[in-house]
């Protein structure tokens, strides 16, 4: 069995990999159809001369046959040079990398809570489905998914910083007031942990709370759903009955033999959430002010600086090729009927 | 197990009495319906008689709560919100029913022929909206519309795309599966062609369920086109558009002025919940397998 | 061993039960009384529907959510379990256990069959105290219901088993704890025979060495009168008669036993003989379509159908990395792959059939039978060998060109499934329409037309015994015998000289069985068919066709006469079946 689990992640890797290089070339072509010029760009002034662009064009090998372009940035992308960023002038290498970890820390949150919510509102709404609280839990989560994050968003902020007065302002990551911990990982909320600021923790959850929970009202019904479902076609499966024939207990019955065999369709759904959460993640960074590399890539998009662009799309499918084959691996060591292929 | 003899001898529904008594029984449907039905009525209506002009400032009339005169209020410039909301939907709904249309056209086409013809096209149809339907469209979409320039088109096509993946599986899915069902070797028994289980068969029996994913789509798009909006890729000010709406009010919600966000932000909501109850019930109305 | 003083195990009194549907409730079992006592085995038989399995589920309190028990008694060893929750979770796994029909879907698919096993340990009357004790157990019970290396299977997943060996599992989990009763429901249904027999006789060994009462549920009366001692027969829910076998089967006190012992096909009856005295007048197909039937030639020298090495294999060869990741879990009961890569479904197969007669193919699951069949439908194109329809080589036809070939109406097909054969969008009418149709745009107008397309339709609806105005419905609007009728009634408006019937019965009740059955007979007779007639079931091929062709693993073991392959089996393989195969003795002569 070990073997074969070996084999079977090492073909789920080989078999990223045209992901990656239709990303690439997806993105390359993409920054030939975006409008204007590359070459134009990088001229410093709106008199430059045809010769200065033409000696940019050759700099940059766009004289060269498309192919063969198409071959030097595979090249520079595989050497992990993504260019230059021409609002900050850093490495969008170095500029993703600074401001990922404030993505991550939003957008693990909003799953926590997310699955914290929605996979015991599921069992709930299975194990008492078709009574009112079944229909209540279903209402409220289709009423989730059709609320944009930024509708949900900016009532929250509506609420709880102008009505009540709880959550602070809605921009940045922690108060500027408060002396920042020392970066280690970036994640704020470890980093505070971990420099036993505890005025800064508090700061940074406070501003976390409200994105994170636009967030995660988006993404509660694919997994309440998903659980609500696999939950009660397995509260009716013929193992169960099988268990209550056999007069196992509560806990053996429900826990043992039922959630686990319920939970395998909900971890195949985290990664169909995970793409929602990232759309969302743009939306509600850039409603929060929230320096992560959402509101950064959308910027770049909106003053035509299009290598952070390129750089934002290939590192989400990065990030999505990782999720995917973690969930595909964790779920070939959770359920022995996906080893076999 | 247990002996359900369910009235075998009743004469079986019509699809007028099938469809009135799906309706009844899901009051939740039935209310979405009246809703999107009224909505398309006064966004029509409003191109004829609107209580103002959506696109009219009046700068001695900024900021209004609502009113008897401004329903819905006004926003920073003193333009009528109600109006507005209901000029944006005509093009909220223009962009839905557009977009779906492309995504439900192509990928009904794209998946049921590689379910029907099978082989390596199948299998790379298979393979990509697998990969396609995971990864994380808004950003394509994003890039789209920004290569594409800011127009409606663009977001039609954008929000199209969104859909896309969806379709493709679903036709390629339910086509799939209804292919290995007996009934389509009886058909081929009985002197059918290839091309007549197609459409005999296999489309009429697969519609039913595509068009939750039809009613779902629609939904979609609505929220994809005024996500875009909101993040200022398309759609530009001071077009009336819900997600456009929310994002100049966001601002004003700092100050208080709750009405220029909560309107449009309930109209997209209703609009999109709407289309998602209704799906559910469209499937039972359309699958005579639901008539008794 | 038998008990001299054997006091009542179970008891149940008027038991009555019931389930909420959208239009009320309905009543799945009225006024249940049954008991058996220590080390009996008692069967109870009924058609579907007949609220056998109800009433089991009911008395151990595994009922579906709708059900609700509405009136009644059950009591285990004298204690009440029917309003004593306490005491009914004491008794299940551990008093009386539960053997349930699909023993793969029946164990919990992620976790190991031994430690499922050991979960029923655990929770016994004395739990083994170590986990080596607990492995010794399970080794144990696996061996005890005769798996080969029982160590190595306790570690498998339910995936990795066949069905037969699943079921095996199921019967040493249910004696894992050991209980008094077993109750086990159609724990062979999905099985192919030979494995129903070994699985049957071991459950009968098991209960017997350990004093286990047993209750067996089933539809099949042959099976329930070669296994059990008493029988409990039901109809609607409610009992019609209980009573020692012999009792039931010979002197039949309620008349819906009759019927069912008569429709029960059995060794020594003719076709005729499976319906009610009553009703055993000649079938309404002598009509004017009778005009259609050609006189039979005697002499005729070109067989209807000559089939000649026909071969089929799935699958691409393997290439070399996948050898070399190839998993090493492997079903059995799917016919195996070849070092060559290929799944070869058949091999070989000749046969030649005169017109007018009827041919069965015989075999288990995965024996090549159906696929034969299709291929001769032309629905499946063969890998090898020559099929000729009067001389007419079909073989060489793609099953695509086949389509528009003016043969195609002379060689229609009766499905497997008569609900999933059936377009769920069409209405009978239109299903039959729709055939007519078709066929006739590539026929010989002469012998196929639409004209007059209604009357057409009617005269084949009511051939296969289908009433006119049960026509407009939707296929899922008519009971499963009507379904079969409307498959009938399709392949016979087109009027066809070889009718390909797979499997056309299996998914129906016997009484319904008898009278489908009596039909084709009659058709047969009437429309002068050939006929090839694929099933499982040995003793309804031996009523309806006069020649026999026994397949295994792709091949033809033995070909020959009917009574020639039933009285003088010569393969070791066809004697197997014939033993395996559950039914009634023959009548005492009245």
């Amino acid at each position: 069995m070990g073997e074969n689990l070996l084999g079977y992640v090492f073909w789920r890797i080989v078999g990223a990999v045209p992901i990656l290089l239709g990303v690439g070339i997806f993105t390359f072509i993409l920054v030939r159809v975006l409008p204007g010029d590359p070459a134009v760009y990088y001229v410093s002034g709106p008199l430059a001369t045809q010769e200065e662009i033409d000696a940019i064009r050759k700099a940059l090998g766009l004289d060269q046959p498309l192919y063969l372009q198409l071959y030097n940035y595979l090249g520079d992308l595989v050497s992990g040079d993504l260019g230059r960023s021409l609002t900050t002038g850093n490495s969008v290498v170095s500029d993703l990398a600074q401001r990922l970890p404030a993505s991550l820390e939003l957008t693990i949150l909003a799953m926590l809570i997310a699955l914290a919510m929605a996979v015991p509102l599921g069992i709930v709404a299975a194990i008492r489905s078709g009574s009112w609280i079944d229909h209540a839990i279903r209402f409220l989560g289709t009423l989730g998914v059709s609320m944009p994050a930024f509708v949900t968003g900016v009532l929250l902020i509506l609420v709880f910083y102008f009505n009540l007065g709880w959550a602070p302002d809605p921009i940045d990551r922690i108060d500027p007031f408060i002396a920042r911990p020392p970066t280690v990982t970036g994640f704020l909320l470890v980093d505070s942990v971990l420099a036993g600021n505890w005025e800064a923790l508090r700061s940074a959850l406070g501003r976390l709370a409200l994105p994170a929970i636009a967030m995660a009202l988006f993404v509660l019904a694919p997994i309440m759903r998903i659980t609500r479902a696999s939950m009660m076609s397995v509260l009716t499966s013929d193992f169960i009955r099988t268990c209550s024939a056999a007069g196992f207990g509560w806990w053996t019955t429900y826990i043992r033999y039922g959630l686990r065999n319920a939970l395998l369709p909900v971890l195949t759904t985290i990664g169909l959430v995970t793409s929602f959460l990232i759309g969302a993640n743009v939306v509600v960074e850039k409603l929060f002010s929230w320096p992560g590399v959402g509101s950064y890539a959308l910027g770049a998009l909106l003053a035509t600086d299009y290598a952070p662009v390129q750089g934002y799309i290939l590192l989400m499918a990065l990030l999505f090729v990782l999720i995917n084959t973690a969930i595909d691996v964790l779920n070939a060591l959770v359920d022995p009927r996906m080893r076999g292929r | 197990m247990s002996i359900v003899e369910t009235n075998a001898s009743a004469e079986p529904a019509g699809f007028i009495t099938h469809a009135k008594r799906v309706l009844l029984a899901n009051p939740v449907s039935l209310a979405a319906l009246v809703y999107l039905v009224a909505l398309l009525a006064m966004s029509i209506i409003s191109i004829f008689a609107s209580p103002y002009d959506p696109l009219a400032t009046d700068l001695g009339a900024v900021y209004q709560p609502p009113s008897v005169q401004h329903w819905f209020g006004t926003d920073q410039v003193g333009r009528d919100v109600f109006s507005r909301v209901i000029a944006a939907a005509r093009l909220d709904l223009l962009i839905a029913v557009s977009s779906v249309f492309l995504s439900f056209v192509v990928g009904t086409f794209v998946g049921s022929s590689a379910a029907f013809y099978g082989g390596v096209y199948d299998k790379a149809v298979g393979r990509v909206t697998d990969v396609l339907m995971t990864f994380p469209l808004f950003v394509i979409a994003m890039a789209l519309v920004a290569a594409l320039g800011n127009s409606v088109e663009s977001i039609i096509l954008a929000s199209g795309v969104v859909n896309l993946p969806f379709f493709i599986r679903l036709s390629r899915a339910e086509v799939s599966r209804l292919r290995s069902l007996s009934f389509v070797e009886a058909a081929r028994a009985g002197g059918n062609s290839e091309r007549d289980i197609l459409i005999k068969f296999m489309i009429p029996n697969a519609i039913p369920t595509i068009t939750v994913q039809v009613s779902t789509g629609l939904g979609w798009a609505i929220l994809n086109a005024a996500s875009l909006s909101f993040i200022g890729l398309g759609i530009r000010p001071p077009t009336p558009e819900w997600g456009i709406m929310v994002a100049e009010g966001a601002a004003a919600v700092l100050a208080g002025n709750w009405w220029l966000v909560l309107f449009p932000g309930a109209a997209l909501t209703l609009t999109v919940l709407s289309f998602n109850l209704l799906g559910d019930s469209l499937r039972d109305i359309l699958d005579v397998r639901f008539r008794r | 061993m038998k008990h001299m003083m054997r006091k009542n195990l179970l008891d149940v009194a008027d038991l009555t039960v019931s389930f909420s549907v959208s239009s009320g409730r309905v009543v799945g079992a009225r006024d249940i009384s049954l008991n058996i006592r220590q080390g009996e085995t008692l069967g109870i038989v009924g058609e579907s529907g007949s609220g056998k399995s109800v009433t089991a589920y009911a008395i151990m309190g595994l009922l579906a959510r709708n059900g609700r028990i509405d009136a009644g008694k059950v009591q285990f060893d004298g204690r009440d379990i029917l309003n004593d929750r306490q005491a009914l979770r004491q008794i299940r796994g551990r008093e009386v256990a539960f053997i349930f029909q699909n023993p793969r879907a029946a164990l919990n698919p992620v976790r190991t069959v031994g430690d499922q096993i050991a979960d029923v340990l655990a929770i016994s009357r004395n739990p083994p105290k170590s986990r080596a004790e607990t492995r010794k157990h399970v080794v144990e019970l696996l061996d005890a219901v005769r798996i080969v290396r029982p160590e190595e299977r306790s570690r498998a997943f339910a995936h990795e088993l066949s069905g037969g060996m699943c079921q095996r599992v199921m019967i040493a989990m249910a004696l894992a704890a050991e209980p008094r009763l077993l109750i086990a429901d159609e724990p062979t249904t999905g099985l192919d025979v030979t494995t129903q027999k070994v699985i049957m006789d071991m459950l009968r060994d098991l209960a017997a060495s350990r004093g286990l009462a047993t209750i067996l549920i089933t539809h099949d009366l042959g099976l329930a009168a070669e296994y059990c001692e008493r029988l409990t027969v039901m109809s609607k829910g409610t009992i019609v008669e209980q009573g020692a076998t012999a009792d039931v089967l010979y002197r039949p006190a309620a008349p819906y036993t009759e019927r069912l012992v008569a429709a029960t096909p059995r060794i020594d009856k003719k076709l005729i003989e499976l319906l009610p005295q009553d009703d055993r007048t000649p079938f309404a197909a002598s009509g004017p379509a009778s005009k259609v039937a050609i006189t039979q030639n005697e002499t005729d020298p070109i067989p209807c159908l000559t089939v000649r090495s026909l071969e089929k294999s799935f699958g691409r060869g393997v290439p070399w990395w996948s050898r070399l990741f190839s998993s090493l879990s492997r079903q059995s009961g799917t016919p195996k792959k070849e070092d060559d890569g290929l799944i070869h479904a058949v091999r070989g197969v000749s046969f030649e059939l005169q017109k007018g007669d009827a041919i069965g193919i015989v075999g288990e699951s995965g024996s090549g039978k159906t696929t034969t069949s299709r291929m001769i439908a032309r629905l499946l194109d063969q890998s090898a060998g020559d099929i000729r329809y009067f001389g007419e080589d079909i073989g060489s036809q793609s099953i695509q060109a086949f389509v528009s070939s003016p043969l195609r109406r002379r060689i229609q097909v009766v499905f497997q499934d008569p609900l999933g054969s059936l377009n769920p969008r069409f209405t009978a009418y239109d299903s039959i329409k729709n055939q007519l149709q078709s066929c006739a745009r590539h026929a010989d107008p002469a012998q196929l037309s639409v004209h007059d397309a209604h009357s057409q339709i009617i005269e084949a609806a009511r051939l296969a015994g289908l009433a006119p105005d049960l026509l407009k419905r939707f296929p899922h609007q008519l009971s499963g015998g009507q379904q079969a009728r409307v498959g009938i009634a399709r392949a016979l408006v087109v009027r066809p000289e070889l009718l390909i019937l797979d499997e056309p019965t299996s998914a129906l009740d016997v009484s319904v069985q008898a009278l489908v059955l009596n039909q084709l007979a009659e058709l047969r007779r009437h429309l002068n068919l050939t006929i090839v007639f694929v099933s499982h079931d040995l003793n309804v091929v031996r009523l309806v066709c006069d020649r026999v062709i026994v397949m295994r693993h792709g091949e033809g073991v033995e070909s020959g006469n009917t009574s020639d392959i039933f009285d003088h089996p010569k393969h070791a393989y066809t004697r197997e079946l014939l033993e395996a195969n559950p039914h009634l003795p023959a009548s005492v002569t009245s």
